[in-house]
């Protein structure tokens, strides 16, 4: 039997890979969307429209009486 | 994690540390993440093709850890390194996409088996034939053994991982991941028995 340290540097021995071009590529496109959903959540809200909804008549705090 | 560096354009990733580019992404750089990406691009390409034995699961298991990290980030408490951060999130993405594949077991096609010589083997001219027979060899011993075995020696004889590094990002106890590469190597040895080194 191959004792562990001969399998060891058979493992050790094996060649460093390089993440193919097609791979890359596809992760930088999957980041490109992943920024543009970031950038999409991150939409800072038009201050006007703070004052929308005190001004309007759709609007209020007060309990409805149905009647 | 030190503090993030300016959101303007002229930002020079390449000069910046992994905590720093994770911080940046954090604080809303839009490159910053792409640049550590590429940064551990064929580490983490090596890591999950190893372990799914299979360039295409491989791919798409990387690309699942990428978006987890990206998402992610903001929740790295630097009590590792990044690097092993990201290691960690590859090696999850690869269990969850080997316990999918468990449930719905596969053949792979005869072109599967080609284009994954064709991406496992950098371009090397000097390349010894004797060493690349062997580095092929091994490469699919260790697709026929258990993934937990897999993924430790994987970590601890090809990624150099020490055993509490590869006991972090496994998620158990260093004894554990001792007793996984002692039995993993146990069969490697049988399956390549019949090498030699060179």
């Amino acid at each position: 039997m191959m004792p562990e340290e001969a399998v060891t540097r058979f493992l050790r021995g094996a060649p460093p890979l390089t993440c193919p071009d097609d791979v890359m590529d596809r992760l930088r496109g999957t980041i490109a969307s992943e920024v543009e959903l970031r950038r999409a959540s991150q939409v800072e809200p038009d201050p006007g429209l703070i004052d929308l909804k005190a001004d309007s008549p759709l609007w209020s705090d007060q309990s409805v009486d149905d009647h | 994690m030190s503090a993030p560096p300016p959101r303007s354009g002229s930002v020079d990733h390449d000069e910046l540390s992994d905590a720093d580019l994770l911080a940046a992404h954090v604080a809303g750089d839009d490159r910053a993440f792409n640049a550590l990406m590429e940064r551990h691009a064929d580490r983490l390409w090596s890591l999950a093709l190893r372990v799914m034995s299979n360039p295409e699961d491989a791919a798409d298991a990387l690309q699942d850890a990428m978006i987890s990290a990206f998402r992610r980030a903001s929740g790295f408490r630097g009590e590792a390194a990044v690097g092993t951060w990201l290691h960690r999130i590859v090696m999850n993405a690869c269990f969850d996409r080997l316990r999918r594949l468990a449930a719905r077991p596969s053949v792979p096609l005869p072109e599967d088996a080609e284009r994954s010589t064709e991406l496992t083997a950098p371009d090397d001219p000097e390349a010894d034939a004797v060493r690349s027979t062997i580095a092929d060899e091994v490469t699919e011993a260790l697709g026929r053994i258990g993934a937990d075995q897999r993924a430790a020696l994987v970590l601890i004889d090809l990624e150099g991982y020490s055993m509490d590094e590869a006991a972090r990002i496994l998620g158990c106890a260093p004894g554990t991941v001792k007793s996984r590469c002692s039995r993993g190597r146990a069969r490697l040895a049988v399956l390549l028995r019949h090498l030699k080194e060179v």
